[in-house]
């Protein structure tokens, strides 16, 4: 480091004699500048920050959420913190995926339209209040009302409302008979209504919940800290908490480069980063996880493209290029054969990813020509600004096979707004020239088939473009089954579309998560992360 | 032309400039998206989001919406932010000191040093380190800040551990950001001193001082640049400017709580009633950045003192 200090006063001197009037003047410019810059550094500091206390971590977020409560906190950006302070009824088991009791030790459907949750006893809100079947009724209706409107009620069917039977019974009833409203309700978090009524407006910064943390502070633009809860009902009960309260305090913060996210983890600044890059994990981030998610990237045609709405096009664009060769562009994962996983209730083990068959697409594009249909038509293989990684060279590497097989297509990527108001037309909206292949991620947090099939092939589906009469029969009537037989008419269904090659299934992104080397954390499917599963390492 | 009357005339110019903005900017905004989709799951149906557009009154007629928020700006009223569900000029007003901070900071930085590097080639114009030093004012002229900021990061913060990476906790978390936004301004500022200096210095006077026998360094810092801060002065502000209206790209990277940050989200999310104040607070600081440029000439050059 260059200092003033550096300089002894004798060779000062000898240079001030050697030179002329010029460049002495220069010479104390320069010496100003150099102690202005010492002093800077020094006033300063030159340290990155002072290290967590071991029971402290610091985890980076790509995004601020805009509110913490149940009702908009679902999303991204809301649940990685909120589900630390609030609880649902019912939650996953991390390691094997079933649904396990949370706030609720058992329930039942006692009628097509009635659910009955049997509460778990001890538990208190943060604020010290009792939470019972009067508490949950009164935080469920407040979420799910028709009148609040609050996004949650998309993840629910029809209208749902809560009562107490007793002390510890919540009666849960829909409108529509609701086979899977146990899982449904794992989303909703329940808050306490009491302090909503008491102060409505800032409710959505100080959530208050039953879980294993409470929000101290929230620092807009800045950080949102959690402490321990310690009348926590999970510290008494670990097992059916599924976690521990291993870590004191939790500092989340917000960077938006993903690179900034890496950088973190490897200066030691945090210990958790949501969402790295697979160029980040390589570059050397401490401990970098690949988790398997419920989103799956999909190519959604145009069903009513002079091109796309023949089976023969849309089969051949199904078999025009290589699956594995997108993930691995757009970061690593595994092909499927359908717009869900394999953890999806629905999802048919029979079915096979389409495979590359380029002689064979040509073939069928040849066939539709000669049948007269208008194949060069042109397409738009089009995708959201920075949703995935490389997004652009997925684009062009598909609209380059899809060219090579004897269409017409193009590539364009639109920013969030654009995009979305695309994807979101419904089928009955969508022009027949503007001939998108849509790439997307669709997650299936319900993990239940009958949610994609609802949304991309339904003839009113919100985000469907796509509408065959039959699919909405099989859809309606295996929304009403149950376990085995709701299994199997979901997986007709998988079956019907993909030979009607509807929307193509490319595959299952895996999602990276860089870690300090002094936690232990594995990733959920859901993609919660919650604090009682992180330890510390011995 | 007195100095009040001047101002006066100059604010009333502004607010109806600012108006026309504001207007436009609700316009525009009102056409490119819908911020309830945004809002919403991609997979919300119709009943759902035809709610929550009622709920924040988007379901009005254009005309409506626009008066009810004209009357409310004239009132200092912009409403709730849809992202954030709180007033939207606090939200705007808390991240304001930052981004002045930050651009004070910066030009406070880029200034000295750009003289400095203006003065060093003028002493030795056509030599080895004016030649050096152009070429370092072209680099940070051309050099994109994106890149700059990662550089920085990954350099000084994770390969040295010298400084934070990003955040805004004590001093020593301005001094990247400030890095990367000196870059620029350093060298558009030390390229238009070089040359306002050297033109200043071809001058007849200076000659005449020449043959007094007063060394090149002080017929600068005496003479030369008084006479050549016009132009400095007005690419100053303009840098200034530039700062104030938002850093976004390096307040991002450096999660910098500024408005530019916070405006990108906005219009991210097309809330309308967040990105109104931004821009009004904005337009409020390039009048008043100008107000001072125009005041300053007068102070430098008597030519322009009568307003």
């Amino acid at each position: 480091m260059f200092s003033p200090e550096l300089l002894g006063d004798g060779m000062k001197v000898s240079k001030s004699m050697m030179m002329n009037h010029k460049e002495r003047g220069f010479t104390r410019l320069s010496k100003r500048l150099v102690l202005a810059l010492a002093a800077a550094l020094v006033l300063t500091g030159c340290s990155s920050g002072g290290e967590s206390a071991t029971s402290e971590i610091t985890i980076v977020l790509p995004e601020e959420p805009r509110s913490l409560a149940s009702w908009n906190a679902y999303s991204n950006d809301g649940h990685p913190i909120l589900r630390n302070i609030g609880e649902a009824l019912v939650n996953r088991d991390p390691v094997s995926n079933e649904l396990v009791g949370e706030l609720a030790t058992s329930w039942e459907q006692v009628d097509p339209k009635n659910w009955q949750f049997t509460l778990r006893e001890g538990v208190t809100f943060t604020d010290g209040t009792p939470f019972n079947a009067e508490a949950a009724a009164a935080g469920l209706n407040y979420v799910l009302s028709e009148a609040n409107a609050f996004p949650m009620r998309n993840f629910l069917g029809s209208q749902t409302t809560a009562s107490a039977v007793s002390e510890y019974l919540l009666n849960v009833a829909t409108v529509d008979p609701d086979p899977i409203l146990d899982l449904r309700l794992y989303f909703v978090t329940i808050p306490q209504a009491a302090a909503i009524a008491a102060d409505p407006a800032s409710y959505e910064t100080n959530p208050i919940g039953t879980g294993p943390y409470k929000l101290t502070s929230w620092t807009r633009g800045e950080s949102i800290v959690l402490e321990q809860n310690t009348d926590w009902w999970g510290i008494s009960s670990p097992d059916d908490a599924k976690g521990t309260q291993s870590i004191a305090k939790a500092t989340y913060v917000f960077r938006t480069e993903q690179t900034v996210r890496s950088a973190m983890v490897e200066a030691g600044e945090a210990d958790f980063s949501r969402w790295i890059s697979p160029e980040d994990c390589d570059a050397g981030v401490v401990v970098c996880l690949g988790g398997a998610t419920v989103e799956t990237g999909i190519l959604r045609l145009d069903n009513v493209h002079p091109a796309m709405k023949d089976l023969r096009v849309r089969t051949a664009m199904a078999l025009a290029f290589d699956k594995q060769e997108v993930m691995d562009l757009i970061g690593g994962g595994d092909p499927v054969p359908q717009i869900v996983g394999p953890s999806a209730l629905g999802f048919n083990d029979d079915l096979e990813p389409f495979a590359k068959d380029v002689e064979k697409a040509k073939a069928l594009i040849a066939e539709a020509k000669a049948a007269g249909v208008n194949v060069s038509a042109p397409i738009t293989v089009a995708a959201r600004t920075g949703y995935v990684a490389n997004g652009q060279e997925a684009l062009t590497y598909i609209a380059d096979a899809f060219n090579a097989i004897g269409l017409t297509a193009k590539t364009t990527m639109l920013d969030t707004a654009a995009a979305e108001k695309q994807w979101t037309m419904g089928y009955k909206n969508i022009p027949t020239d503007r001939g998108w292949a849509g790439f997307w991620f669709h997650g299936n947090e319900l993990m239940d088939y009958s949610a994609s099939v609802g949304s991309y092939y339904a003839c009113n589906g919100p985000v469907s473009a796509y509408c065959n009469p039959k699919v909405d029969a099989l859809y309606k009537e295996a929304l009403q089954a149950t376990g085995q037989d709701r299994d199997t008419k979901l997986a007709a269904i998988a079956a019907f579309v993909y030979n009607d090659a509807a929307v193509i299934p490319v595959g299952q992104p895996l999602f990276y998560f860089g870690l300090s080397d002094k936690i232990n954390w594995a990733p959920r499917m859901d993609g919660f992360i919650l604090l009682k599963e992180i330890s510390f390492k011995s | 032309m007195p100095l009040f009357r001047f101002i006066f005339k100059r604010a009333c110019y502004s607010a109806a400039v600012i108006l026309a903005v504001l207007t436009i900017v609700w316009v525009i905004v009102n056409q490119i998206g819908d911020p309830v989709r945004l809002l919403l799951p991609v997979e919300a149906g119709p009943e759902l989001i035809a709610a929550t557009r009622m709920k924040f009154g988007l379901d009005d007629p254009m005309a409506e919406r626009f008066l009810r928020d004209l009357t409310g700006w004239l009132q200092g009223d912009f409403g709730n932010s849809l992202w954030q569900g709180v007033p939207a000029l606090p939200l705007v007003l808390d991240r304001l000191p930052n981004t002045i901070l930050l651009s004070f900071a910066t030009l406070g930085f880029a200034v000295p040093m750009a003289i400095a590097l203006a003065v060093i080639s003028v002493l030795r114009p056509g030599k080895l380190i004016d030649n050096i030093l152009s070429t370092l004012s072209l680099a940070g002229v051309s050099i994109a800040d994106f890149w700059l900021g990662l550089m920085l990061i990954l350099i000084v913060a994770v390969q040295f551990g010298w400084l934070p990476t990003s955040g805004f906790n004590s001093p020593e978390y301005i001094i990247l950001p400030l890095l990367t936004l000196a870059f620029r301004p350093i060298g558009r500022l030390s390229q238009v001193a070089r040359s306002s200096l050297l033109e200043e210095m071809s001058k007849p006077y200076i000659t005449t001082l020449r043959a007094q026998g007063m060394s090149e360094f002080r017929i600068v810092r005496r003479h030369a640049m008084k006479n050549s801060l016009i132009s400095f002065i007005t690419v100053s502000g303009d840098e200034l400017t530039s700062l104030l209206n938002g850093a976004v790209v390096v307040e991002t990277i450096f999660a910098w709580p500024g408005i530019g940050s916070l405006f990108i989200q906005a219009i991210t999310r097309r809330d309308l009633p967040l990105i109104i104040p931004c821009v009004l607070v904005i337009a409020l600081m390039v009048v008043l950045v100008n107000l001072i440029v125009d005041l300053l000439y007068a102070k430098v050059d008597a030519r322009t003192s009568n307003y």
